[in-house]
């Protein structure tokens, strides 16, 4: 699919095609490898500029290993990741690197337009660092110390909704919510394109996600922000991305706008995934789609397409051939044999 | 409505003032609620300040200088004397020879008509503060203008030194081999340990299959045997540097593998991985993340350690393996004590025992407490 959709794309930053993360399963004395976790396996999808794109999926489909494994945090199986780099460029114009060929200077470098979020608020803080040092790290490793810095950690504090005074602090002084917004201090420190959002709200409850939500949608516009925001909760996700991406068993099985695929999925698994999201209306009748059987297992998967022993729509053509992600109406990509052909019940925005 | 104007200002002002406390202030504070440990440590700077920095200026005559009083018993500062007069300058009473006519041997008495006032900073024997700075003001002695006066608090050895300015001097050795081989066990312990933790694969294996050699090793044939391979020839301050190392490589196996543990753990952390996001050297990671993480554990181990190197010293020294005379250690000092004859003869030669024993106990103490302190657990 990429070869005919996205090229065109003008203002796309980050391009992800068959991305690949196999991780060893070793067994006996001598730690032979007996086979591969296919955590990430032939991945593709794209971020365009100033752009959240929702990555969702049940735990253990492989939605965070894609996320660091484009920054090469694990290094790839296989694939390509372009990007449209910044830093690197020596012109000032924005340049299509290729993150996987690039060595540790350069990719050193391209880390100044990426930066991450992660999930655990408390974990992802240095406790023995002050506000100021986590905050700075970034500019530290990457030279940037000057005589304006301490006004500019104060700048990005008071952006994120902390205080000025909070500086000198220690993580462990503050709430989880007032942790996050130090990492997200933190991730905007060196004026990046893009940031990897893992699971930035699971850890808080819910209504600091809302607050946490709406600063990321802000910054967002003040920053010209793409966000690939890593998430399980549909409604989060639904709340702050413009396009999301269903992820099943390390596989894409959807990807489309938000208003698109959340009342039309093109996809067995987003329909099924759609009706499990609990809406506060009493009077609507459940049609939830309990899905029979477990999560293919990432170790030992099913031939064919790696939905089908859940599917209800399965055919024999499913048991057989993998399906590809396809683009089945603009900008609507899925990865079904029959996507467009079944009649799919989706959610209302509300 | 003033009211709700006025409470949040204060409130603001408050927090204003209001300091961090940073972790080693947590330690700091917890640590001063512990009196033992505290006035271990002061018993401890007293040990240095007047047994490693200056005993030059503590002791009132040199490590060397011979006295025509061999063996003499120690003479003890009085205030009153045997008319029962008393002065506020303490004095020490002279010593006469004397041969035993049962035994034929020589030996030395109080003569209590002969009194030998004792003076605060007195003038003696040359020396260099510090190797540096020239002096000749000794923190206590006799009159200088006698010169048959002498002062020897812990009586004196075959060849008729100062027992007490030698204690001290030694202490300089003892002391400073404890500092010293703990520094190189805490370089190689650490290193090792978190090299071997942080990149795991052919490194862990092989640091971790050395460890497990040196601890499967009975430890005091292998001091015999190292202390025995230090060449007789060689001057005493290459034979002190290398029973500190041999000291420090024979035990680092433990640290190290503490610290990869830490390492272990630590390097999954997500600040750890934040860094890493951002384009943190292994280098940067190593020093910046995870060591900070392993040293309240490390700085108890070492604490703990100083004293068994100490020992370890003596031990060595007094069974003649280690330092050997004429440096002047603890241990060299105790091999004075390795006969009964001598014990029997001259018992002030064990007075070197309770200043290693208030050293040790010191340390295990200051130890104890940095633990109780730096424990993230106790409250």
């Amino acid at each position: 699919m990429a070869d005919n959709g996205m090229v065109k794309d003008k203002d796309i930053l980050l391009e992800v095609k068959g991305l690949k993360k196999y991780f060893p399963i070793t067994g006996g004395m001598m730690r032979k490898v007996v086979g591969y976790v296919k955590a990430v396996d032939d991945v593709n999808f794209f971020v365009r500029e100033g752009e959240t794109l929702g990555l969702v999926g049940e735990s253990g489909c492989g939605k965070t290993t894609a996320g660091r494994a484009v920054l090469r945090l694990y290094e790839p199986t296989d694939g390509e990741v372009r990007f449209k780099s910044r830093a690197l460029s020596k012109s000032g114009k924005p340049e299509w690197v290729s993150l996987r060929e690039l060595n540790k200077e350069q990719l050193k470098t391209v880390y100044q337009d990426i930066s991450m979020i992660f999930q655990d608020p408390i974990g992802s803080l240095n406790p023995r660092m002050t506000v100021y040092d986590i905050i700075t790290e970034p500019l530290l490793i990457h030279n940037k110390i000057g005589p304006s810095t301490e006004e500019h950690v104060i700048q990005l504090l008071q952006r994120v909704g902390l205080r000025p005074e909070h500086i000198r602090r220690y993580p462990h002084e503050f709430s989880g919510g007032q942790r996050q917004r130090i990492g997200i201090a933190r991730s905007l420190a060196l004026n990046p394109q893009l940031i990897i959002c893992d699971e930035p709200v699971s850890a808080l409850d819910v209504s600091v996600q809302a607050q946490t939500l709406n600063l990321l949608n802000d910054l967002k516009e003040d920053f010209n922000l793409a966000y690939i925001f890593v998430a399980h909760d549909l409604s989060v996700v639904q709340h702050i991305s413009d396009r999301v991406a269903v992820m099943y068993v390390g596989r894409i099985a959807e990807m489309a706008e938000s208003i698109d695929l959340y009342s039309h999925p093109l996809h067995p698994y987003t329909e099924a995934l759609m009706s499990s999201v609990p809406r506060p209306n009493p009077r609507l009748k459940k049609q939830r789609i309990i899905m029979e059987g477990d999560v293919a297992d990432p170790g030992n998967p099913p031939p064919g397409c790696l939905f089908h022993p859940r599917c209800r729509y399965v055919q024999d053509r499913c048991k057989t051939e993998v399906p590809e992600l396809r683009e089945i109406k603009p900008d609507h990509y899925a990865a079904c044999h029959f996507a467009g052909e079944l009649d799919l019940k989706g959610v209302e925005m509300g | 409505m003033t009211d709700a104007v006025a409470i949040p200002m204060e409130e603001k002002k408050k927090d204003a003032v209001k300091i961090s406390q940073s972790y080693w202030s947590l330690v700091w504070w917890k640590f001063k609620r512990n009196r033992l440990a505290v006035v271990a440590a002061f018993i401890l700077a007293g040990y240095y300040i007047t047994c490693l920095i200056f005993p030059e200026f503590f002791a009132p005559y040199s490590k060397g200088l011979e006295s025509d009083y061999i063996e003499a018993r120690p003479t003890y500062p009085h205030f009153v004397d045997a008319a029962g007069s008393f002065s506020l300058r303490p004095f020490v009473y002279g010593l006469d020879e004397e041969i035993d006519v049962a035994t034929r041997s020589r030996k030395f008495v109080v003569n209590e008509s002969v009194k030998y006032p004792l003076y605060f900073f007195v003038e003696g024997e040359p020396y260099k503060l510090l190797g540096l700075i020239p002096a000749k003001t000794h923190f206590f002695g006799t009159d200088p203008a006698n010169p048959d006066a002498k002062v020897f608090l812990l009586g004196t050895d075959r060849l008729g030194r100062d027992q007490f300015s030698r204690i001290l001097f030694g202490g300089r050795i003892s002391l400073f081999i404890g500092l010293f081989s703990v520094a190189v066990f805490l370089f190689v312990g650490v290193t090792l340990g978190a090299a071997s933790g942080y990149y795991g694969g052919a490194t862990d294996i092989v640091v971790m299959r050395i460890t497990e050699l040196l601890s499967a090793f009975p430890q005091e044939p292998l001091f015999l045997a190292l202390g025995a391979a230090v060449p007789v020839s060689w001057p005493s301050t290459r034979v002190f540097f290398m029973v500190t190392i041999l000291l420090a490589l024979i035990q680092w196996g433990g640290l190290a593998r503490q610290v990869r543990g830490l390492v272990l753990s630590g390097r999954e952390e997500q600040y750890v991985l934040a860094a890493r996001s951002f384009g943190a050297s292994d280098r940067r990671i190593i020093f910046n993340h995870l060591i900070p993480a392993t040293m309240s554990h490390v700085i108890v181990i070492a604490t703990l350690k100083i004293p068994g190197m100490i020992l370890l010293e003596t031990a060595l020294s007094f069974l003649g393996l280690g330092l050997v005379p004429p440096t002047v250690s603890w241990g060299t000092l105790l091999q004075n004590a390795n006969t009964v004859r001598s014990i029997s003869a001259a018992p002030w030669y064990l007075f070197v025992t309770p200043f290693i024993l208030f050293a040790i106990l010191a340390y295990n103490l200051l130890g104890d407490g940095l633990r109780d302190a730096m424990d993230p657990y106790s409250k």
